[in-house]
């Protein structure tokens, strides 16, 4: 018990750490010395691809990571020797606090990055293009990426730029969605609660010149094309990078940067910091004080409460509905209530959720919070529907007799009878439905929303802190979740 | 009071076929007449108590109570229900309240009534049924027995001008059948019209100020306990009401054979649990059969044995026979025979001669 308890302690110190190994390290110059090595690789990127073409059959073993922040950690703990990447993230003023170390710059892989546009929205590209064109000419574009890319010490406050050129404004206000896939400093990121970076600033830019008002909306990368091709968003801005199987399903503006490779490892140099707590508390300043990330917390706190409650309150008289249709003696009520809650039980609510958002609601403008409650709320009415009958049918029938044969009337029959006893019955059920619902809610990050989860990741990415932000939340879930039983409890007591 | 007209119900069943329970049945029942419904299981009895306050809606007929058709869809149900209580045999309180709530419900809920007024009259009506003490009690920590007459104190509290028993001594344990028995009793003493149905034949005879008797589809005898518990004018009736159980024989030729009609009735005498009895019958049945009615065929044998008075009675009806034979017959046998038996009977019908061994 204590030795587990012990153990666990140093588990928990190890990742926040980062467990250095006495063995010497692997500090790859060239692609023939990786055989007989773990190299970690990006989801769907091109360096996977590259690596998977080139050292799959050569004794390499390659390992994938959903994110660079995830491939970082991995190699920092030793799971992999060398993370094969793009640059990108290696421009965040976080990465030097990694201990980790560019060993190579890999020529053979640069990638050209744009912004993503919808295929067959002409006006958009010409015009985006146009812009771009003009930021070239007048040196500007080699200006915004010398003071972003290569800033690394820079305080990030200080680097944003803004000079709309003076055009016409063909624009008038209307409303430019862009989807971002998260924070991926310094291309896009947020800073005291405001999207800022490179790609955002030549955006803002654009917007001011031309007279649009912008929107941005945070989706995981490999939602992002869907949603353009939805129609949810207008632009993609996350560091794009132009081939030819995305040219097939959208269209991309004019190069605006690009992107190189590397090899990244442990930095040898590294030994270990000598001050744990020191160390802890570092890690805690850049998780939740830097940058006022609380903040972006407490707001994914709150959409997680409004969430929970409304969808549980909607689900709540929802699921009356379908009770009632359910146990109908009209047979067309009641096959449909069936039809209803089986396809709600058998459809996973993440893919649910992303038909609501990407299919159904695509074109209707309406935000994806009101989404994410509409979904929650049908797919949690079937479920209450079900522990409702259950309490229903708990009632013995002879009752409900001898109030409607005392002549009291169905409707307070089922007041004072019924339900009083059912409630009884699926109350325990009941909250335990509602505790489900509350942990199911932290999906919502799929369709751009930035709740409680979506915070940490977004944190996460941009600190490459996992440790605190993680706890953070956990403890939140769980306050919430027993906040939420003895609301539930003190109403069941009340029965 | 109550006017029934026609009544017939019938169940369809899933594949589509119907069983008619009930068949045009009409009878009146007056104001401050106790009336008990008897007759064997699946008879219908229920179903027509219950069609009495539309529980069950029947397939034709009316029901007319106070001049109220209650099958019409006009009729506010709710309203008529009020005034005509109804008991069930499961009790059915209401699991949720103690019985002071289950007896203030109605007035409270159903009437409007002030709770506290309400509250009063509720403990005088559980005073009345021996009940004051547990009025804060939950149902289900009651007895069976107490249990009912919390139901028949809730049924009261309507104030309702008759009531539908349905049963209500049938789920009981034999001990606590009295109590709820002695209650509607009183009730009965009181004036109250109450409609009983019952499996009870003692209550019944003694609560009722009259029987209906319901077998066969239909009311096969409707009068005083005494004329239907002396003097039923149908077979069913007395095999019912003195529960009879018959064994019937025919027997066709003279090769009779004794071995299988005695291991017959050794298997009908286990089944009604009097094996003890069965081999005087078996001697009776060889010494009569086999010896003094051996040269006459066909006949026609009856066992029938009452639960109710354990009498044993065996009849024979020797078809064709117009003349005795007791006196005439071998007197060994006529003398095993008395011996057995407390009383035998020889009379000539209009199909021969009938033998009656008691």
């Amino acid at each position: 018990m204590r030795l587990g308890r012990i153990f666990s302690t140093l588990i928990i110190f190890a990742s926040v750490l980062g467990c250095t190994r006495s063995e010497e390290v692997f500090q790859p110059q060239s692609f023939d010395e990786l055989p007989g090595h773990t190299m970690a690789l990006l989801e769907g990127s091109a360096q996977a691809e590259f690596a998977e073409q080139h050292f799959k059959d050569k004794g390499v073993n390659l390992v994938y990571f959903p994110g660079f922040t995830d491939g970082m950690i991995a190699v920092r703990q030793g799971r992999a020797d060398v993370l094969f990447a793009n640059m990108l993230m290696t421009f965040n003023e976080a990465f030097k606090e990694q201990h980790l170390k560019i060993c190579r710059e890999v020529d053979e892989l640069v990638a050209e990055t744009g912004f993503g546009i919808k295929k067959g929205n002409v006006e958009l590209k010409e015009e985006l293009d146009i812009f771009l064109d003009s930021l070239i000419t007048a040196g500007a574009l080699k200006e915004k990426e010398e003071r972003w890319m290569s800033n690394p010490d820079a305080d990030p406050h200080t680097l944003l730029r803004i000079d709309p050129a003076p055009a016409d404004p063909t624009g008038n206000g209307k409303l430019l969605k862009i989807g971002i896939s998260g924070s991926q400093p310094p291309a896009t990121m947020m800073l005291d609660n405001k999207w800022t970076g490179f790609e955002i600033e030549i955006l803002q830019e654009f917007a001011a010149t031309r007279g649009y008002q912008i929107q941005i909306q945070v989706y995981d990368f490999h939602n992002l094309i869907p949603a353009l091709s939805s129609g949810t968003i207008d632009l993609i801005a996350s560091t794009l990078i132009i081939n030819e199987e995305r040219k097939q399903k959208i269209d991309f503006s004019i190069v605006t940067f690009r992107l190189k490779t590397a090899f990244i490892s442990k930095d040898p140099d590294y030994t270990g910091d000598t001050n744990i707590w020191q160390s802890i508390k570092k890690s805690a300043y850049a998780s939740l004080v830097k940058d006022s990330r609380w903040k972006l917390i407490f707001n994914g706190l709150l959409l997680t409460i409004i969430i929970t409650l409304c969808s549980l309150i909607l689900g709540a008289i929802l699921g009356g509905v379908v009770c009632s249709f359910r146990m109908s003696r009209k047979k067309w009520k009641a096959s449909l209530a069936k039809g209803y809650i089986y396809i709600m039980r058998n459809t996973p609510i993440l893919v649910f959720l992303m038909i609501m958002y990407y299919v159904v609601f695509a074109r209707s403008g309406l935000n994806a919070t009101a989404v994410a409650i509409i979904a929650f709320s049908m797919n949690s009415g079937a479920f209450i529907a079900e522990i409702y009958r259950s309490g229903i049918q708990s009632v013995s029938k002879g009752q409900v007799e001898a109030g409607r044969a005392m002549g009291c009337s169905a409707f307070k029959t089922f007041l004072y009878i019924v339900a009083p006893q059912a409630a009884k019955t699926a109350m325990p059920v009941l909250t335990s439905e509602c505790i489900t619902l509350l942990k199911g809610t932290s999906i919502v990050g799929y369709i751009s929303i930035i709740d409680l989860t979506k915070a940490s990741d977004l944190i996460r990415s941009t600190s490459f802190e996992a440790f605190f932000p993680l706890l953070t939340i956990t403890l939140l879930y769980f306050i919430l979740a027993t906040l939420l039983t003895h609301i539930l409890n003190a109403v069941l007591k009340k029965l | 009071m109550l006017e029934i007209k026609n009544l017939s119900i019938s169940y369809t069943h899933s594949d589509g076929s119907t069983l008619d329970v009930l068949k045009n049945v009409s009878f009146n029942v007056s104001k401050g007449e106790v009336v008990s419904i008897i007759g064997p299981s699946g008879a219908g009895k229920s179903s027509l108590l219950r069609c009495l306050n539309r529980m069950e809606t029947p397939t034709g007929g009316q029901v007319i109570f106070e001049g109220t058709d209650i099958l019409s869809p006009k009729t506010d149900i709710n309203r008529i229900r009020q005034r005509l209580g109804m008991v069930f045999q499961n009790f059915n309180l209401f699991e949720n309240m103690s019985i002071l709530d289950n007896v203030t419900f109605g007035p409270v809920r159903i009437l409007g009534r002030e709770r506290a007024e309400a509250e009063v009259e509720a403990m005088e009506i559980l005073r009345q049924v021996g009940l004051c003490d547990k009025a804060g009690a939950m149902p289900s920590s009651l007895s069976g027995g107490q249990k009912q007459r919390a139901a028949i104190a809730r049924c009261l509290s309507m104030k309702p001008e008759c009531i539908l028993f349905d049963e209500p001594t049938s789920a009981l344990d034999p001990t606590m059948v009295g109590e709820v028995q002695s209650v509607i009793r009183q009730l009965a003493a009181q004036g109250m019209t109450m409609l009983i149905v019952t499996h009870e034949m003692k209550f019944a005879s003694d609560v009722s100020s009259r029987i209906l008797f319901v077998d066969k589809g239909g009311i096969l005898e409707d009068g005083t306990p005494e004329q239907i518990f002396n003097n039923p004018r149908h077979s069913e009736t007395r095999t019912f009401i003195q529960r009879l159980r018959c064994l019937h024989y025919e027997i066709n030729d003279y090769n009779t054979d004794l071995y299988s009609i005695n291991s017959d009735i050794e298997a009908f005498f286990l089944k009604y649990g009097i094996e003890h009895r069965s081999s005087v019958l078996q001697l009776i049945v060889e010494e009569l059969l086999m010896n003094i009615l051996k040269p006459y065929r066909p006949l026609v044998a009856d066992i029938s044995y009452s639960e109710l008075d354990y009498r044993l009675i065996f009849r024979t009806l020797v078809k064709g026979l117009n003349h005795k034979v007791l006196d005439s017959s071998d007197e060994i046998s006529l003398s095993i025979l008395k011996g057995m038996s407390h009383k035998i009977t020889e009379t000539i019908t209009d199909d021969g001669l009938l033998i009656e061994i008691a």
